[in-house]
């Protein structure tokens, strides 16, 4: 997976793309270790991730297990993968953009 | 058959009760390693993709053969490895079958599948494949014939569905 992350105040965008599958979590998992110290907000920007299986969707579980106190949301998921995380329960991370 | 391990021994794969003949070019038939799950996901998704313009159903079918092969990956050889059969039969509607001779496992009743009504702060990692494949797949069927799990998967319903 690719990861684009830009700093706004206390708030971080990671814009990923790529396929969220279990060696993009782990690439997921590397690219926002640490992503929430200091921070009030994370996005997480789907729109190009293509694909997500039950590894992906733990890789964010432990991202927002991670980030107490931190909001945490999904922008601009599309179709099946959106699917994917409201049919797992993780409905109330997405946010429209 | 394709992608087989040249090397071990081919153990007594129960495909003909399931699939029947398997002599077509709408059949593809996969016997290696099971800590080999990517390397047998992609060779799948390619059959897939050459058998159904469907985005849906592609990325359906992905999701279900990946969930469940690393699942075999992870779970099935307590000690060391063991082998996994992958089909994939376009013939009439596109299904997926996965056997592998591991622990005795039903997916349908032994997995342990999680709230999904807990808020996230309180939700447990993991049991979330069995979950999306089961809400996914058209009809998930479990069967154990010998010494094999045997998991069929309809991704696109066929005539006789």
């Amino acid at each position: 997976m690719d990861f684009e992350t830009t700093v706004e105040g206390t708030t971080v965008t990671v814009k990923a793309s790529g396929k969220l599958d279990s060696i993009g979590a782990q690439e997921f998992s590397q690219a926002t270790d640490g992503l929430a110290k200091d921070m009030k907000s994370i996005v997480l920007d789907f729109e190009d991730v293509s694909y997500v299986s039950s590894a992906g969707l733990r890789s964010v579980l432990k991202l927002k297990m991670g980030s107490k106190g931190v909001d945490l949301r999904i922008i601009k998921a599309g179709g099946m993968t959106a699917e994917i995380f409201r049919t797992a329960g993780f409905g109330s991370l997405l946010k429209d953009a | 058959m394709c992608g087989s391990d040249e090397g071990i021994a081919s153990p007594d794969v129960p495909s003909r009760e399931v699939l029947g003949t398997t002599d077509s070019p709408d059949v593809l038939e996969v016997l290696m390693e099971a800590d080999r799950p990517q390397e047998i996901l992609e060779t799948l998704c390619q059959f897939a993709d050459g058998h159904t313009e469907d985005e849906k159903a592609r990325y359906v079918f992905r999701l279900i053969c990946d969930e469940f092969l690393e699942n075999i990956a992870s779970y099935a050889y307590t000690s060391g490895n063991g082998p996994v059969y992958a089909a994939a039969d376009a013939r009439d509607g596109l299904r997926v079958i996965l056997m592998d001779k591991g622990v005795p496992f039903n997916p349908l009743t032994d997995a342990k599948v999680p709230d999904v009504t807990l808020p996230l702060e309180e939700r447990e990692v993991g049991g979330c494949g069995i979950l999306i494949s089961r809400k996914f797949a058209k009809r998930l069927e479990y069967r154990r014939i010998d010494d094999w799990n045997v998991t069929i998967a309809v991704i696109i319903e066929g005539s006789e569905d």
